[in-house]
């Protein structure tokens, strides 16, 4: 059985349009121009076993959060199954919340000047867990997110990383079997995000919860999770583990050096020129020919390196290069 | 999850809020401090009215002062324990709300309860003064008091709730929720015996601050309990025609289609 | 020249300002209407005959009201935004500008006022009307009542101004602005003319400026005996005192928060 199955899942939204100014207005107000539906969604389909990690990427507004928000019973879309742990999200919604955390990353669910364990005793009572079995599970979420410490400081004393696996240990007090995070990564730094991993794989590991997370960084996908969903103008685009993804559209990297020397070269197979500046060099990395430390490497050995960055290609590149079939474009310019 | 749990949530709830409007006791403290200084000045204006005149259509400082206390104590409740109904349009706005949606409560109560004005406190100890001091009425006089006021803060929440959720309807639409309560707030801390029949229509019905002012005052004033029965009766309508309020505006905020309208 | 020309500029950006937050404006307007009405009501079922003097009328204590609440929601409450830019610390950004800071502030609330005056001033005089059905002073008094209306909202924004400042000490300023406006209520006058006082709180209130900014105008609405020429001259009076107290307190604020380094 499956932990969320969607089929054919869609929804519009009617929209009207901008009234204007003054009487313009007056008139829209008194007879309404006709809504123009938008779909948001459409036709979704894609099954999650229990256990498993999956990203739900897609650029800002290419229909994620929606299709979140319906899984959680929040929004009622306007075609389409879904189950959720079994519940049927938009009919059970207060029943189905029993059984799934939600994070919403831009939203607390912890009160600001309170400690932390002042939360986590409200939302016990929310859920209705019985004294024992809530002290005994905030033990245990202690000790995976890293946060026994934490718990007796105010949540405005905390720094965003730390305040955000105290956010997920909330939503993991009644021990739901799905983990819900919406834009869980915005704002971390690196660290951040990789002590956000290896709770996740903790949890994971020790509990056997299925997550499932949106975000709109390629970043996130490999650190976090096993299995990729790309949404795209509300359909769906591409569903692969992420070792696939990662050969097929992940393999590029840009690597920005920023040298002493006015003009720096790298000359290896499968690196390419992206974009050359005075002392600053921009290269496409094909890391299946050649590895990225040895292009590091190389760079270092032959040149004074006053800075050097490398990054993902950008979400939107990937998403263009799924469009085109054409994998190897994954890492064009557009970003240097 | 039984009536148990239910009452385990709400006291938790309300803890919770009273912990969070303290946590910095000095600041919350001063705040009540000013608003009960606000009260009193504000009464001053009175004793200047009556100092001039003998009555205002029957009604004498002693009356105005029980207005005062009532309606202090109302809202003071108000904002000490459902606070949170003063930012309701804000979440409805900004998507505050799905917090509240994702548990398996209903998420009326939290969202009330998510936020706690200490002022509120200051607004409550005023009611005393106004009560015992300014009406001249003995501490023997106070349950009843009480529980008329407390009737009245219900339809203080209620008719924020009511206001509030305009903007599940109109987007954008903060400034005229707040400004709506407002008015009713400032219609509160007026004698409405003086109105016209159409001005008290509206004041017993969609604008129901004849059961924050009105009504309290004459039921204390008279001893009437039919009158206090009426602010209870009043109280249960109003909180069950918020809560249907907000269940409709929120069967519209899951059709998702207010968040995109008007933009 | 030059300063002339960028105060000029803040007070055109402050009309422009307040002419766009037409929400705010109906905000406002709506209070100030209701309150006519609440007053209407109560002053009609005052016993008027009670008084001493057979002058006041319930159609002149209205058009009172009027005045005062128009001077008062036209000012608003400016001060929060000083307030803000101490706490926030944007007053440093301001203070490197080669406009002195308090004058930029001012010119901009002066054009947010008077965008104010005339929008609510046009509610306030319809609403009066419709509510009363006369206008109990002479055209030729307007004038004259509008100038001293301008002049008190000018005193009320001065006085704002400092205690906006005064967030340089505690970090605060609503506490103060709450004693400050209830002290303008009381003394000032805005639901009663001072001339309804007992004579004890009427002397009190006379050798405050807050009788020039409410009272003072308002009392021309009132009683057809008020001289214009001596309100607008104890008005510009008591100007001259608010500017001169607020220049000291902006100075003091200046230099302690540049002490402490911004």
């Amino acid at each position: 059985m499956s932990a969320i199955r969607v089929e054919a899942l869609s929804k519009s939204f009617r929209v009207r349009p901008a009234p204007g100014r003054g009487w313009a207005r007056l008139r829209a107000a008194l007879r309404p121009p006709p809504a123009i539906v938008v779909p948001a969604v459409r036709g979704v389909s894609f099954a999650i076993a229990p256990g498993e990690r999956v990203a739900f990427i897609g650029p800002n507004g290419a229909g994620k959060s929606t299709t979140l928000k319906m899984l959680t019973g929040i929004l009622h879309p306007t075609g389409g199954h879904a189950e959720v742990a079994g519940f049927v999200p938009w009919r059970e919604r207060r029943r189905l919340a029993g059984r799934i955390g939600i994070v919403f990353g831009q939203r607390s669910q912890l009160w600001y000047q309170l400690p932390v364990r002042a939360s986590f005793d409200l939302l016990a009572r929310i859920y209705g867990i019985g004294r024992a079995a809530y002290g005994e599970r905030a033990a245990r979420l202690a000790a995976i997110f890293a946060i026994g410490d934490l718990l007796d400081r105010p949540v405005s004393a905390l720094s965003l990383g730390q305040r955000l696996r105290c956010e997920i240990a909330a939503a993991l007090l009644h021990a739901p079997s799905i983990l819900l995070l919406d834009e869980p990564t915005i704002g971390l730094d690196v660290t951040a995000k990789a002590a956000l991993r290896d709770h996740l794989n903790a949890l994971s590991r020790d509990e056997g919860t299925t997550v499932l997370l949106t975000s709109h960084d390629t970043g996130d996908i490999e650190r976090i999770c096993e299995r990729v969903i790309v949404i795209d103008h509300g359909s769906l685009l591409l569903d692969r583990p992420l070792a696939a993804l990662r050969d097929a559209y992940l393999r590029r990297r840009m690597i920005v050096l920023v040298t002493e020397e006015e003009h720096a070269a790298i000359d290896l197979p499968g690196v390419a020129v992206a974009a050359r500046e005075p002392h600053r060099l921009t290269l496409e990395v094909d890391t299946e020919v050649t590895p990225i430390e040895r292009v590091v490497g190389a760079a270092l050995t032959r040149h004074v390196v006053r800075d050097l960055v490398i990054e993902n290609p950008p979400l939107e590149e990937v998403i263009k290069a799924i469009y085109r079939g054409r994998p190897e474009a994954a890492a064009g310019p557009g970003h240097a | 999850m039984g009536i148990l749990s239910a009452i385990h949530y709400a006291v938790a709830l309300l803890r919770m809020n009273l912990r969070a409007a303290f946590a910095r006791p000095v600041v919350a403290l001063t705040t009540a401090a000013f608003m009960f200084g606000n009260n009193m000045i504000w009464y001053l204006v009175w004793v200047i009215y009556f100092a001039n005149f003998s009555n205002l259509r029957g009604w004498v400082g002693a009356d105005l002062a029980l207005l005062l206390g009532i309606v202090a104590w109302a809202f003071g409740l108000a904002v000490l324990l459902a606070g949170g109904g003063r930012e309701l349009a804000q979440a409805v706005a900004d998507g505050g709300l799905d917090v509240h949606l994702g548990r398996p409560r209903h998420p009326l109560p939290s969202l009330l309860a998510n936020r706690s004005l200490p002022s509120g406190l200051g607004d409550m100890a005023s009611a005393f003064v106004f009560w015992l001091v300014f009406a001249g009425r003995g501490a023997a006089d106070l349950p009843f008091l009480l529980l008329v006021a407390t009737a009245s803060s219900v339809v203080v929440v209620a008719t924020m709730v009511a206001t509030q959720c305009l903007a599940f309807w109109l987007p954008r639409a903060a400034t005229l929720c707040e400004e709506l309560f407002q008015q009713f707030l400032m219609v509160c801390f007026y004698p409405q015996h003086p109105f016209g029949f159409m001005a008290r229509l509206v004041l017993f019905t969609v604008f129901p601050a004849a059961f924050v002012g009105l009504l309290p005052v004459e039921a204390v004033r008279d001893g009437d309990i039919a009158k206090a029965l009426a602010i209870a009766a009043g109280a249960l309508v109003y909180a069950a025609l918020a809560a249907a309020i907000f269940a409709r505006g929120l069967r519209r905020y899951a059709s998702g289609n207010r968040l995109v309208e008007w933009r | 020249m030059r300063d002339a020309d960028a105060l000029h500029a803040f007070a055109t950006l402050g009309w422009r300002n307040a002419a766009a937050q037409r929400a705010a404006i109906v905000a406002r307007g709506g209070l100030y209407v209701l309150i006519l009405v609440i007053w209407w009501q109560l002053w009609q079922a005052t016993p008027l005959a009670e008084l001493a003097r057979s002058d006041v009328t319930a159609v002149g204590l209205l058009w009172y009201v009027a005045v005062t609440e128009w001077i008062v929601f036209a000012a608003g409450m400016p001060y929060r935004e000083v307030e803000a830019d101490i706490r926030d610390g944007r007053i440093a950004t301001a203070l490197t500008r080669p406009i002195p800071y308090g004058a930029a502030v001012l010119a901009q609330w002066a054009g947010e006022a008077a965008y104010r005056l005339l929008a609510l001033g046009a509610i306030g005089f319809a609403a009066a009307f419709l509510l009363t059905g006369t206008v109990p002073v002479a055209m030729g008094r307007w004038p004259g009542i509008a100038l001293a209306g301008i002049l008190g909202t000018a005193a009320l924004l001065l006085c704002q101004y400092a205690v906006g400042m005064a967030a340089a000490w505690s970090g605060v300023a609503a506490p103060l602005y709450w004693i400050w406006q209830k002290l303008l209520f009381v003394l000032g006058g805005l639901l009663m003319p001072l001339t309804l006082y007992p004579p004890g709180l009427r002397a009190l209130a006379d050798l405050t400026p807050f009788a020039a900014m409410l009272f003072a105008p308002a009392s021309l609405a009132f009683d057809p005996a008020a001289a214009i020429a001596a309100v607008l001259a104890a008005q510009i009076a008591w100007l001259a005192v608010l500017a001169a107290g607020a220049a000291l307190i902006d100075r003091a604020a200046i230099v302690r928060l540049l002490d402490r380094g911004g």
